[in-house]
């Protein structure tokens, strides 16, 4: 298990270290960052290159390459160009609110995916099943800024029970959750009942049955741990992506999450809050990542040994 | 302040909205009185990064920092003659000592909200700072050399040649408490928790949540009548529009214009013709758009007014040239400007010596402007009629951005300008002078103009060098494809007395709530 631990971490890393070093040659992709920060201002061009020293954007590429690794061992990746602070600590105080919204959508999405996924399998081919999967298809295939708009539509403006949009306590990250659980939801509802359809079709399920097992435990116990292990991993990707931000439902209510401070830094070209806000997403997304092999190396000792 | 048009996005949030739209139809909304206990709810775009104005220079962080941080002059804007004036604020008046000196006294007495006194040294200490942040506004007061402290109540601005519009440069010379600022951290600290002496005051920002201010009671002018306001930040439009109808919000800014009828079922709306000016430049140093017959040619193969009207609504005024209401020398009427005529660009093409017309570059941001994307598209069609073949090169803000100010773009360039002090001089240097950021044109005459009008400080001998400048610009060498000026809408509570200006400064201070 140690041995597969460490080279799972070791592939962790050098994922992390692939990821900023992408982040860091992106700044460059879209021109020349000073040049960009200028525009619209009455700056000639004195004050591009002064502006380019103080930023350490003359010197060669290979330095600033450089010096961007060794600060970013340090967890300095620069000072956003707009408040001076540094960028990792603008971010950091948004991942609270992403985080929040994150648990509690997927909180939403399994509460309803499981149960609909279960009921499904146990009764294939039935009305209920055809039923619950057609809704599990469109929930799936719904835009989810219209999902979005008619929650604020029905839920805030009609009924008035929530907020429209912001934030400031639980009543106002409901909606949200509900947006962006949607599409996990359909999607862990339909993968759950069809890798339960593949293990219930298995022997040792009729064996289960053939001993005179109770419906309920031959799911419950037996075919459900087996079942898990794709879930897994797509609950885990899904939940990755909620962490690195849901820029589309974060913009439209307005949720202050990374997502949407990233798509912020970008419009007001603040390049460092942007680094660090893709460096901070990607790091959350490899460690989860690193969790979820060990999790699989524990449910399947196959994973570990091979 | 992203607006763009994606037509199948689109489609879908017009249609979630015409169904909220709906459900709203035919009950009546009450939205709750803003008297002394409930604050005046305001709903940006997006949140600042900072409240020190040496470091955010954007529209969402001024329209909170000016409401608590003064400088010497401000502007504001006269509703009935629709023009914004510069008036006396932390300095009742100035004079000139020598051309490249200017006096400013300061009202005495005066303080900041924390007790520091307001003198010649505050004034010392804020120009260090703004040039020492190295922030987004270090270039602004490029033009200052130094102050000088005479007396506690007066000190010089030094500037390093003659510059006319120095006092209208001050309205963006914020003032800072000394102590307050070094015991704050700097910029970072007082970025935060900004202390001033104007009419508001800072009480708090929850990051993501809210910034909240209220009334500045020992205020030394006139103190408003709205007691709290509290800032907030929605990206979508169509959220901003639900925020006011639950009442949430009681002032909404940049409403687009699709959804100003939805947004009139339950409040006002407030336009304003901004200062923001869109228009084409084109590389008057590479060919074919060298020749000025071409520039001119693609003038009149443009219909602006059926852009304006057909592709933005009426929310846009068509501008003949390159000067703006209420800037000196403004004067319309002294220009030609050119009309919509596409023989006439055939004819100029011809003679020219394109006579099978051009093939030319058409770089524009998209998503940046109120449809955008759709005035690009109708200029290439308009212009294709007269023989002119674009090459639509529609990118995105960035990297347009980038492309201009290093001098790689060719062909025509969509861009903008907008104001800081409202003098021309400030704007057209940053494109028609030789050394200005965007150097598409290298003409002596345009800089020997330009040159004098940033120089001369008498403003009676400074009306006809703008007009001059603008005359030559505009008829002769004609450097721009001339569009047009955005319009400024705001939804707002029916219960708010307020008028909006062409700059996108709030002012919520002379704003008052009925009932």
């Amino acid at each position: 298990m140690w041995r597969y631990i460490r080279r799972r971490l070791l592939l962790a890393v050098l994922t992390f270290w692939a990821v900023s070093t992408i982040v860091w040659g992106l700044l460059y992709l879209t021109g020349d960052p000073v040049a960009i920060l200028l525009a619209g201002t009455p700056a000639g061009s004195t004050d591009v290159e002064q502006l380019r020293h103080a930023l350490g954007f003359d010197q060669p590429l290979p330095i600033q390459y450089l010096h961007f690794l060794s600060g970013a061992v340090q967890g300095d990746l620069g000072n956003s160009l707009r408040s001076g602070e540094p960028a990792l600590l603008l971010v950091s105080r948004r991942v609270g609110f992403t985080v929040q919204l994150a648990l509690l959508a997927m909180t939403l999405a399994l509460v309803v995916a499981i149960p609909v996924g279960i009921v499904s399998a146990m009764f294939r081919g039935s009305l209920t099943d055809r039923t619950l999967m057609l809704l599990s298809m469109v929930g799936q295939s719904m835009p989810i800024f219209w999902v979005g708009l008619l929650m604020i539509a029905v839920f805030a403006v009609e009924l008035r029970w929530f907020p429209a949009g912001g934030a400031g306590g639980i009543k106002y990250l409901f909606l949200p959750a509900a947006t962006l659980a949607l599409y996990p939801m359909a999607r862990i509802a339909r993968l759950v009942r069809s890798s339960l359809v593949d293990v219930l079709n298995q022997d040792y399920i009729l064996a289960a049955r053939a001993r005179g097992l109770r419906e309920s435990l031959v799911v419950g116990k037996h075919a459900l741990k087996n079942a898990a292990l794709p879930v897994v991993t797509i609950v885990a990707l899904q939940f990755g992506y909620m962490l690195g931000g849901a820029v589309i439902t974060e913009t439209i209510f307005g949720w202050p999450g990374i997502g949407l401070f990233t798509v912020t830094a970008i419009h007001e070209r603040d390049f460092p809050v942007v680094q660090a806000a893709v460096v901070l997403a990607s790091g959350m997304f490899i460690a989860l990542n690193f969790l979820v092999d060990l999790l699989y190396g524990w449910l399947d000792p196959r994973i570990r040994f091979s | 302040m992203n607006r763009h048009r994606t037509s199948r996005r689109e489609f879908l949030r017009l249609a979630a909205v015409g169904a909220s739209g709906a459900l709203v139809a035919g009950r009546s909304i009450a939205q709750p009185a803003t008297g002394g206990g409930r604050p005046l709810v305001v709903v940006q775009t997006a949140w600042p990064q900072s409240l020190d104005p040496t470091m955010d220079t954007n529209v969402n962080a001024g329209n909170i920092y000016a409401h608590m941080l003064e400088s010497p002059a401000q502007y504001r804007y006269d509703a009935r003659e629709k023009v914004m004036k510069l008036e006396p604020r932390l300095c009742d008046k100035w004079e000139t000592r020598a051309p490249d000196r200017w006096r400013f006294h300061l009202r005495p007495g005066l303080k900041f909200t924390n007790g520091e006194e307001i003198n010649a040294e505050v004034a010392r200490f804020s120009m260090d700072t703004l040039k020492g942040n190295k922030g987004m506004a270090s270039s602004y007061m490029n033009h200052v050399k130094e102050v000088v402290v005479v007396d506690p109540l007066t000190f010089d601005l030094v500037t390093d040649g003659p510059y006319a519009a120095t006092p209208a440069s001050t309205a963006f010379f914020f003032f800072f408490p000394p102590k307050y600022y070094a015991e704050s951290g700097g910029k970072t600290g007082f970025g935060r928790k900004p202390i001033g002496s104007g009419p508001y005051k800072f009480v708090e920002w929850q990051d993501g949540v809210h910034i909240k201010l209220e009334a500045n009671p020992a205020y030394w002018g006139a103190k408003p009548q709205i007691q709290a306001i509290t800032f907030r930040a929605q990206p979508e439009s169509a959220t901003r529009v639900a925020l006011l109808d639950t009442g949430e919000a009681d002032l909404i800014t940049a409403l687009p214009p699709e959804l100003i009828d939805r947004a009139k079922r339950t409040a006002d709306i407030r336009t304003a013709r901004g200062f923001r000016r869109v228009f084409c430049f084109f590389n008057a140093n590479v060919a074919p758009t060298d020749n000025p017959l071409v520039r001119k040619a693609i003038n009149h193969a443009v219909d602006v007014d059926a852009i304006v009207k057909n592709i933005l609504g009426g929310h846009a005024y068509a501008a003949k040239g390159i000067n703006k209401p209420g800037y000196i020398g403004y004067a319309p009427d002294k220009i030609t400007g050119y009309k919509y005529d596409p023989e006439l660009a055939k004819k100029l093409l011809t003679q020219a010596g394109y006579p099978n017309g051009i093939d030319l570059d058409y770089n524009h941001p998209v998503g940046r402007w109120l449809n955008d994307k759709d005035v690009a598209a109708a200029i290439v069609d308009m212009a294709g009629k007269a023989g002119i073949r674009f090459k639509d090169k529609g990118v995105e803000f960035n990297t347009a951005s980038s492309l201009y100010s290093t001098q790689k773009a060719t062909g025509m360039n969509m861009w903008s300008v907008g104001p800081l002090w409202l003098d021309p001089s400030f704007e057209w240097q940053v494109h028609f002078w030789s050394k200005g950021l965007y150097h598409y044109t290298n003409n002596a005459k345009m800089d020997e103009l330009l040159d004098r009008l940033r120089t001369e400080v008498d403003p009676a001998k400074r009306i006809p060098i703008a007009q001059e400048f603008e005359k030559y610009v505009v008829d002769e060498y004609c450097p721009w494809l001339f569009l047009y000026d955005e319009e400024h809408i705001y939804g707002a509570n029916k219960k708010l007395q307020w008028t909006p200006s062409p700059f996108e400064r709030m002012d919520l201070q002379y704003a008052t709530m009925a009932g």
